[in-house]
């Protein structure tokens, strides 16, 4: 059953490097004078990841549920680092959000993700489910942390995949429906004063609404990147051609890497990304049922394996979601088709957490067999 | 708890169907919409471009050039008083008023067309207006100043990928050539095109007399097709005309008249091809000048079975009048003296059944099964043009090469192309083969006779040397050959124009139809009518050079010079000739030599 993730995720990441050699590679010539750097670069995470995805499938998710206040802590601390240490941080375009180490960057945020959805199994199994919102006040305080740095950043895509999978993992363990809803209006007063807080977060929300309006101005983001998705058509028009007839379009091989893609295949080779996406959803969670029924009851592999399984395809969604125009603009990878170190880093570890989850419980129901026997 | 996560899950899948639902919607159904606006975007923006190159005949005449037109747009965000403007717009573009406003309100665009390619004059006189978000684009219009002559070669152009006006090739030259013809837009630090010059090998004269005699042979004999190529012992393409053929500017844009049949469409030849064979048993010594054959009126070739009758019975025949009376029966025995092994290697190295190579959008391969398919019939057959096929351009090179000292080389139409600093980017480099020895003497004179006293009587003309030849094939339908339905042609070598002449009619109605007849006819009219004009004379393609370019966008002195002087140096331009007095040396001009061409051109003659 672990092939076939392996079968399609290999596809995704070949279908994801020729467009991203076309995506990146008028940009590469430009700023590096080399065409393949972005794709060379790509290439050498995407090793990595593999690499690290093989690791953690090996790695007992019980090790995870241990060490899981100490890897929440730890990721809170990166953030903090971040937020206080202009020294050991990155800034680009206005937004402090990657971790320098030497000439290595990191974004903590992409950790964060991680650590939060592993934290959150980890209390809920340990603590149960709270009939109040009193007895839940730790893992609030804990998730919220994160949330805040985050957002302080700013980084409201990422802030907001956080939330969300937070919020659809209280759901599945039947946090009671009205707690949900009071911390839900909590949040939507705090986003509002979020949102309304800066102007450039404010004019990302009404370019969403009508990027017409003034659209040489703040609706030029949002109306390029549907022209290069409406410009493709049935079948695109070719591998690299996209910049010919729209023009480089803005985070061109990281954020905006789907409209790219639309452009230069058209609506088939978007069908054909979302059939890969749906497989590998599919393919993942099964995978994690499949293994969840060899050992009844695992409250932390349950809420843990979704939480990966639900950062990867909000990740697709809202990315996706913001290309076409649907939702607001906000920066988002595109899990394994996006260029960007330590988002494709994660995102292979991820899935190497669930791939751990069935590997163990395979083991352990052998075991149990054996001492059966 | 199982159940929670299958919920969620199946509302991710339900809310990614529903962004694959509407990005189809963007991508499908708006797709014209965001065509458009990137088009407007890139027009808007700091685009600009420079003409497009211009297509030359082979005597510097020019078949296309761009010029200089504008274009108006509107803001409608900027335009105020929509009413009052587009009541003047509507006034002086000849618009629908109501259409205009609507365009002009639209606030949720910031780019309208208004009207595209108006003249300077029209452009100053809207200026003068000062209407308020009104503004404008340097655009290029094509122009063919010989408007449908030679355009199923020269092509056609459309709107290009950046939105600018006429700069995409859309058939013929246009399109083969439009990496180099297309005119320089920078868009984006793109710059898309190279603006170079094209010399081609056609002369504008011969095609125009050609199509001329394609259009009054259909009045005549009503032909599903027809096509004349002209080409030079150099194989240079002179001309060639197809029809049917675009007769207005609105055809021009007609796939199915812009086909340039001549290079596309296959027939079977018919006794066209005997000369070459004849010359290909000469060459392998099967046949001697002295020899004769015995002409019954029809040949056995399967006995008793297969019989191919001769067009009359010659009785006993010289050899070289095998070609004068185009007999069948002598034809075919001189091919089974040759064997199909021969036969096969004359007419694959004469180039039947694959392309010339020609540069050209395409063209057929023609037919030619493999020897191994061969059978005693076939020999036969192929002795008398048929069961196989070939395009015009391939039967005139093959025939072209009895009288290019007997090699062959692959025909072209593009002489060179020259970038815009003078520099030469290709030229014409011909290889040429060898298919036969240059003796000629006795092909030559058995095609002279044939024009003398034989098949081709009518495509005689005084005070010309010809050698000529007829070819009147049956068409294969789906049951053998039909009755009635011929494709007739004729070839000519015009000795004193140094040109070979190919015509070929496709199924002409009416009686007693045969190449001599129908085709040897045209090849007539054609060629009295270059003939007749005595200063027509083919030349070598001529490129200007870069100072005569200059020169070319300068009024000249005619002072001195005839009216046909400055009717030569106006062609190609939409400069307006006003000839005041009568007489033909010029004596006085307005403009005065040295200013620039504008929209009329005075002279003064005596």
């Amino acid at each position: 059953m672990r092939y076939v993730i392996y079968v399609i995720l290999a596809s995704i990441i070949a279908y994801g490097l020729v467009v991203l050699y076309s995506a990146s590679y008028s940009a590469g010539i430009k700023k590096f004078g080399d065409s393949s750097f972005f794709l060379r670069r790509q290439l050498i995470w995407i090793l990595i990841g593999t690499a690290a995805m093989l690791v953690v499938s090996r790695i007992n998710p019980q090790f995870w549920q241990r060490t899981a206040p100490r890897l929440v802590f730890f990721s809170i601390f990166l953030l903090f680092i971040l937020f206080i240490s202009p020294k050991f941080s990155l800034t680009i375009k206005g937004a402090r959000r990657w971790l320098k180490l030497g000439s290595y960057v990191f974004q903590p945020s992409e950790f964060a993700k991680f650590a939060v959805v592993i934290y959150t199994a980890y209390w809920f199994a340990k603590y149960g489910v709270p009939k109040k919102i009193r007895e839940m006040l730790s893992l609030l305080l804990v998730v919220g942390l994160n949330a805040f740095f985050i957002m302080l950043q700013p980084d409201f895509g990422t802030g907001m995949v956080l939330v969300t999978v937070f919020f659809a993992l209280m759901w599945i363990v039947k946090v009671p429906f009205k707690n949900i809803l009071s911390m839900f209006l909590v949040l939507l007063v705090f986003s509002y004063i979020y949102v309304t807080s800066s102007t450039y977060r404010l004019n990302r929300i009404k370019a969403w609404l009508n990027p017409w309006e003034d659209k040489l101005g703040i609706g030029y983001h949002v109306i390029k990147l549907k022209t290069a998705i409406g410009y493709g058509g049935l079948i695109g028009v070719g591998l690299g051609r996209e910049a010919e007839f729209v023009g480089v379009l803005p985070e061109q091989h990281s954020d905006s890497i789907f409209a790219v893609l639309a452009c230069e295949l058209g609506y088939v080779g978007v069908v054909i990304l979302f059939v890969f996406y749906f497989l590998l959803i599919l393919s993942l969670y099964r995978l994690l049922m499949a293994s969840l029924e060899k050992k009844k009851g695992a409250v932390f592999e349950y809420v843990a394996g979704l939480g990966m399984i639900f950062i990867i395809a909000v990740h697709i969604f809202f990315n996706i979601a913001v290309n076409v125009g649907v939702l607001p603009l906000t920066g988002l990878p595109l899990p394994f088709l996006s260029y960007g170190g330590s988002a494709t880093l994660m995102f292979f570890i991820e899935i190497g957490f669930i791939l751990a989850i069935s590997r163990f419980a395979e083991v352990s129901s052998r075991k149990r067999r054996r001492i059966r026997l | 708890m199982e159940l929670r996560g299958k919920l969620l899950l199946f509302v991710w899948f339900a809310a990614m169907i529903g962004v694959l639902i509407y990005t189809g919607k963007v991508q499908i159904f708006e797709h014209k919409f965001w065509v458009e606006r990137a088009k407007e975007e890139r027009i808007r923006g700091s685009s600009y471009s420079i003409p497009r190159g211009k297509i030359f005949d082979r005597n510097g005449l020019i078949l296309a050039y761009s010029a200089e037109r504008f274009s108006v747009f509107a803001d409608p965000v900027l335009v105020k008083k929509p009413e009052y403007v587009a009541l003047r717009l509507s006034q002086m573009f000849k618009l629908d008023e109501k259409k205009l406003l609507k365009k002009l309100t639209d606030k949720n665009r910031r780019f309208v067309w208004i009207k595209r390619a108006i003249t300077k004059e029209e452009k100053d006189k809207l200026k003068a207006l000062k209407l308020k978000g009104i503004f404008f684009k340097k655009e290029y219009k094509r122009i063919y100043p010989f408007g449908t002559v030679g355009r199923q070669i020269i092509g056609s152009v459309g709107v290009d990928n950046i939105g600018f006006l006429d700069n995409r090739g859309l058939f013929g030259l246009e399109k083969k050539w439009n990496k180099y013809l297309e005119g320089v837009v920078n868009f984006k630090g793109r710059e898309t095109g190279l603006a170079c010059d094209v010399y081609t090998t056609l002369d504008i004269k011969v095609q125009q007399v050609a199509e001329e005699v394609l259009k009054r042979a259909y009045e005549k004999w009503r032909q599903k097709a027809a096509y004349v190529v002209v080409l030079n012992p150099s194989f240079e393409v002179v001309a060639a005309a197809s029809w049917p053929m675009p007769e207005n500017e609105k055809e021009c844009f007609l796939p199915k008249k812009m086909r340039a049949g001549c290079f596309f469409n296959v027939f079977e030849p018919g006794s066209v091809v005997k000369p070459l064979i004849f010359k290909w048993a000469l060459e392998k010594g099967v046949v001697r000048k002295s020899d004769r054959f015995y002409c019954p009126g029809y040949i056995y070739v399967v006995p008793g079975k297969y019989k191919i009758s001769c067009y009359s019975t010659h009785n006993w025949i010289d050899a070289e009048d095998v070609i004068t009376y185009s007999c069948n029966v002598g034809a075919i025995k001189i091919a089974l003296k040759l064997g199909k092994q021969e036969l096969y290697s004359l007419f694959r190295r004469l180039g039947f059944g694959e392309k010339t190579s020609l540069d050209f959008v395409g063209e057929e391969d023609g037919i030619l099964r493999d020897i191994k398919k061969w059978n005693v019939v076939s020999v036969a057959s192929v002795a008398i043009g048929q069961e196989f096929a070939v395009t015009a351009i391939q039967m005139i090179r093959a025939l072209m090469s009895l009288f290019s000292n007997g090699e062959i080389a692959s025909p072209n139409i593009t002489k060179m192309i020259v970038a815009r600093d003078g520099k030469v980017i290709k030229e014409e480099n011909k290889k040429y083969e060898r298919v036969f020895t240059p003796d000629m003497g006795i092909v030559h004179d058995a095609m002279e006779r044939v024009v003398e006293r034989g098949t081709g009587k009518r495509a005689r003309i005084k005070g010309l040397t010809i050698y000529g030849k007829t070819g009147t094939a049956q068409k294969a339908g789906p049951k053998g050959y039909e009755k009635g339905k011929y494709v007739v042609s004729f070839f000519g070598y015009v000795k004193e124009m140094g040109l070979g002449f190919y015509v070929v009619v496709d199924e002409p109605r009416g009686k007693g139809i045969s190449g001599g007849k129908v085709a040897a006819a045209m090849f007539a009219n054609i060629v009295r009518r270059l003939y007749e004009d005595k200063e027509y004379r083919v030349l070598s393609v001529n490129v200007p050079k870069k100072e005569e370019e200059e020169v070319f966008y300068k009024i000249p002195d005619f002072k001195g010079k005839t009216i046909f002087d400055v009717v030569k140096r106006l062609t190609g331009r939409d400069t307006k000739l006003i000839v005041h007095g009568s007489g033909v040396r010029v004596v006085k001009q307005k403009p005065q030599a040295g200013s620039e061409f504008g929209a009329t051109l005075e002279v003064w003659v005596k």
